[in-house]
């Protein structure tokens, strides 16, 4: 009699390296055992395929149904889900299309990818309050120095070699001749993306816009971020992303000495 | 550096500028509406009370797909990836001139 930990593992093993040493421990009433292993392997195979699915919708249009698993399948198979929560399953995918072979006519798929990801995420992140820009007024001039700002959590800051926003949205719109008119190659895009009231925004940023933005939401000094981005109108910057919402809280203070500001 | 731009002034003329637009949104709100289908998943999310990671049954990602059969994983064949010759069919050739050379 197996263990209920080497059952687990035995099934585990039957589902990802379809080794039916399992099977031994099943009854088969009706069904054979390793037609019940199997139905459990197929259906996992389809959630995770169906997970993948809805968190890539763009490049299931994309690559179509029949393609689209087959690319699953042979993902899942390398990288199973590493936690129950399926809405996180998985980022993995888009360095996987990157390099998948039969992927490489369509070369800003991975791009595609990569905003799908976004834009899943930013679905499905917790809610946060905005950043009340009057507490900043209220720093003194050391903590302004090393003020650093906590982007929303359903913010992602997302740069592709090719019109990836044209595309993503031509294609969930089905609009053909949205789709006809893109230029691939109009050169890479940097897009800010995050949730709002009604739904997901993705907005495309100038370079020097979007890299002072991505190092303040990695968290860098506003100081740094500032010296680092030649060509930005800060202020007008720094102001559209506080009344849109980009930032929750802040930190103010030298790093070590951390004096963080809790959002209420 | 005599042309740096502190951090303190940068803030003070970004706090002003956000707190006297605070009231309506007066910036740009991005390229337009989100497609239908990122719409639909909103209000599906809002409609159903989703919780967003409370276990693997969120957003219609449970065992059996979407409810279209009891167990979905029964009727659904595994191909072997193998044999199955993969070529792209979806909307990817409405697009024009993709190139295998970066840009």
């Amino acid at each position: 009699m197996p263990t209920l930990h080497e059952l687990q593992d035995a099934v585990a093993r039957s589902l990802m390296a379809r080794d039916d040493g399992a099977a031994a421990s099943i009854v088969a009433d009706g069904i054979d055992a390793a037609a019940r292993l199997n139905v459990y392997r197929n259906t996992m195979i389809a959630s995770l395929t169906t997970a993948l699915r809805l968190s890539y919708p763009t490049v299931h249009r994309l690559v179509g149904a029949a393609f689209f698993e087959s690319a699953a399948q042979i993902f899942i198979a390398a990288h199973p889900p590493q936690g129950a929560c399926l809405d996180d399953y998985d980022p993995g995918f888009v360095d996987f299309l990157a390099e998948f072979a039969p992927a490489a006519s369509i070369p800003y798929l991975a791009g595609v990818a990569r905003l799908d990801w976004a834009v899943s995420r930013a679905l499905h992140a917790p809610d946060a309050d905005a950043l009340d820009p009057a507490r900043l007024a209220a720093l003194d001039a050391a903590e302004q120095r090393h003020l650093r700002f906590v982007p929303h959590p359903s913010m992602s800051l997302v740069r592709a070699d090719h019109p990836v926003d044209a595309i993503w949205r031509a294609v969930l719109a089905q609009d053909d001749a949205a789709m006809a008119a893109i230029d691939l190659g109009a050169g890479p895009v940097r897009l800010l993306v995050r949730r709002r009231e009604n739904g997901p925004e993705v907005k495309r940023l100038d370079p020097a816009a979007w890299c002072f933005t991505a190092l303040l939401c990695a968290g860098h000094p506003l100081q740094d971020a500032i010296d680092a981005a030649s060509g930005v109108d800060v202020p007008s910057l720094l102001a559209a992303h506080l009344i849109n919402g980009v930032f929750t809280t802040f930190a103010a203070g030298a790093p070590g000495a951390h004096r963080m500001e809790i959002a209420t | 550096m005599n042309r740096r731009i502190f951090a303190a002034s940068a803030l003070s003329a970004a706090v002003g500028l956000a707190l006297a637009a605070q009231a309506p949104q007066t910036l740009a709100q991005g390229m337009g509406n989100p497609p239908q289908i990122v719409k639909d998943n909103m209000a599906r999310m809002a409609q159903q009370h989703l919780q967003k990671c409370y276990g693997i049954n969120a957003v219609a990602k449970n065992d059996c797909a979407e409810g279209a059969h009891s167990c979905a994983g029964q009727a659904t064949q595994a191909r072997d990836p193998k044999s199955f010759v993969l070529l792209p069919g979806g909307d990817c050739s409405k697009i024009q001139g993709g190139s295998l050379k970066a840009s």
